[in-house]
């Protein structure tokens, strides 16, 4: 493998500004809400949702070279803490979204400094260990509501109350904030830095650099995210109970992330919509056998798309994508690609 | 006292079949290299299978070891398509492969099965023995001397018999056994079925006692992880004892906290064996930090 950092190759082109891909996004976007039905925006509001989640996952696990199996306990907390502060104390969901990113940003802080030295498997137990114990917790806290969740969880409102529609504008918003922030991040110094933390950490470490501080950065940034979808989710559906953030949700964030392309930003928008997409369209055929067939035909599909994708294009569908293109039109360091 | 003593004795029980998962994690880490989180899946289709074949009328031992080799079967096909071939890949990578096959497992029994949870006939009536003040299902007792008869067995195998051997060998230097002419397909296959057996053997044996269904895979492969990773997955013994610990950890703490906080209790000292000796109890090789 190569121990060189792949750097910055010159000054980008402009299609690949980072606020230029932003805006482009957020413009399909907003079409998308002007033209497509209701529960097309209900849809694509979890899209976007599962998306905000993703990109963060995207700069842990495909840039820093990590993967985190306890996501959905950050994607958790953030609910829940809008969750308690609307229902349990009257406050506004806004305050409860900024202390659902707090918590989450600091509980990745205290178990980053834990666990991100530990090896690759280790680590991926640490963080399962991390999501099992947040998901025991909301079952038997009483301030969670414990097996039956939480119910009338307070709306967002800007002087009034949001729509399911305004749900879709917020989120998109959010989505293309993050996708702008992951984008300049992965161009700038510490970009680059991770890039080298991905390929070598002896290299990175030799030059004097600290791979860990740059992933636990990567690791906070990932749960702030998810934390952040999290709260939104639970104020847009309005009720949430401890069997939404289990290992199973930490899993098919997972295969989202792996099916768009693990370094690729935009790549984890597309994975997640492909894999949701998908997903419904496979509930709908199973559901037409059996009712119990449609979760389990979802179920097998996703497991075996996992499969095949790792085994044939380990770097993900969209990044394989981008490097064949890459390989025949530009004479860049196969090596880079095709690790 | 006595109430800690009847959590002990049926913490042993559900323990020893942790025991038979941890033991085919280990296994197959130490020959391959793969951490399987579809490990749990064996003991699942073990379960499953047992249910099955019993529903279908068979005798107890025919469907016993139809089960068995049905999970058997799984393994193989598991090693020769996906991993053998994938046995390069990055650890990362092999990671999300076998979560994958976790997750396909478990849809494609749903599938066949349904979600419903089903009852699995006991291999010898519903009796109980007491013992010392505890009660003890006599299924308890035909786990603990099952998961005994197999811990005996695979040592037997791997430490009296030529492959097992040879095996141990691949495991220790696979570069050497290689040069030696040992095939790599072929001990992956191995492996792979032992692991499927020894799994399979676990779930068939604790499904009387639990009931059995479609998703009990999963939480049984994770505590079974947990058990491997406390004893030190890089030993067979260790990750036996490391799932006795957890078993009994987790009767303790669900029997004097709740059953809903002892999961999180078994996460945590999963968490403190990571912090504070990852290579687990009984581990030798020391972490390998970059």
């Amino acid at each position: 493998m190569a121990t060189n950092p792949r750097t910055k190759e010159g000054p980008l082109s402009w299609w690949r500004w980072p606020s230029l891909q932003a805006l482009a996004l957020l413009i399909i976007a907003i079409l998308g809400g002007l033209l497509l039905g209701p529960s097309w925006v209900s849809e694509l509001t979890v899209v976007g949702l599962y998306a905000l989640t993703v990109i963060g996952m995207n700069l842990f696990m495909g840039y820093a070279g990590q993967v985190s199996l306890g996501q959905a306990g950050f994607f958790g907390i953030g609910a829940y803490s809008v969750g308690i502060i609307t229902t349990q104390y009257q406050f506004s969901p806004w305050l409860g979204l900024l202390a659902g990113m707090l918590i989450a940003g600091v509980v990745a802080w205290l178990l980053g400094k834990l666990v991100l030295k530990l090896q690759t498997h280790y680590l991926a137990l640490a963080t399962l260990a991390f999501g099992m114990i947040a998901n025991v917790a909301f079952q038997a806290l009483s301030i969670t509501g414990g097996n039956s969740g939480l119910t009338g969880i307070g709306n967002f409102s800007l002087g009034v109350s949001f729509s399911n529609t305004d749900y879709y504008w917020f989120v998109w918003i959010l989505v293309a904030l993050a996708a702008w922030y992951a984008t300049r991040m992965v161009h700038s110094e510490s970009g680059s830095l991770l890039e080298a933390v991905r390929s070598s950490e002896v290299a990175t470490k030799l030059m004097g650099l600290n791979p860990d501080q740059v992933k636990r950065e990567m690791f906070v940034v990932s749960a702030i995210l998810a934390a952040l979808a999290g709260g939104v989710y639970a104020s847009w559906i309005g009720y949430i109970d401890p069997t939404v953030f289990t290992f199973t949700l930490s899993i098919n964030l997972v295969l989202m992330a792996v099916v768009g392309g693990m370094r690729s930003v935009y790549g984890a928008v597309v994975g997640v919509g492909v894999v949701q997409l998908l997903g419904q369209g496979l509930n709908t055929v199973g559901q037409m056998i059996s009712p119990a067939a449609g979760g389990a035909l979802e179920l097998t599909v996703y497991g075996l798309i996992l499969v095949v994708v790792m085994m044939f294009w380990p770097n993900g569908l969209i990044t394989a994508w981008k490097g064949r293109y890459r390989q025949s039109s530009v004479v860049s360091p196969p090596s880079a690609v095709s690790d | 006292m006595s109430l800690l003593w009847q959590f002990v004795v049926s913490g042993v029980g559900t323990g020893s079949v942790y025991a038979l998962i941890a033991m085919g994690y280990s296994l197959i880490y130490k020959e391959t290299g793969i951490i399987n989180f579809a490990q749990g899946e064996f003991a699942m289709i073990g379960a499953m299978s047992l249910w099955m074949f019993q529903q279908q009328g068979w005798p107890l031992i025919p469907a016993l070891i139809a089960a068995v080799a049905v999970a058997a079967v799984v393994g193989a096909g598991i090693s020769r398509i996906v991993m053998h071939p994938a046995r390069h890949s990055a650890p990362l990578t092999l990671i999300f492969i076998t979560l994958g096959l976790d997750t396909a497992l478990r849809g494609i029994a749903t599938l066949l099965w349904g979600v419903n949870p089903v009852a699995v006939n006991p291999l010898s009536g519903n009796g109980s023995i007491h013992l010392i003040g505890a009660v003890l299902s006599v299924q308890n007792l035909w786990v603990l001397l099952g998961a005994a008869v197999v811990a005996l067995a695979l040592y037997l195998f791997l430490e009296r018999t030529y492959l097992g051997r040879g095996m141990e060998a691949a495991m220790d230097n696979p570069q050497a056994a290689q040069l030696f002419g040992m095939d790599p397909l072929k001990f992956s296959l191995y492996t792979w079925i032992s692991a499927a057996i020894i799994g399979a053997v676990g779930g068939a044996l604790l499904a009387p006692i639990t009931t059995a269904n479609a998703n009990m895979g999963l939480d049984l492969g994770l505590s079974g992880f947990v058990g491997a990773i406390i004893g030190g997955i890089d030993s067979l013994p260790g990750a036996a004892l490391g799932g006795l610990v957890l078993g009994l950890v987790q009767s303790v703490a669900a029997g004097y906290v709740s059953s809903t906080w002892a999961d999180g209790i078994a996460y945590a000292v999963l968490f403190l064996v990571l912090l504070v000796r990852p290579q687990g109890l009984m581990g030798s090789h020391a972490q390998h930090r970059v």
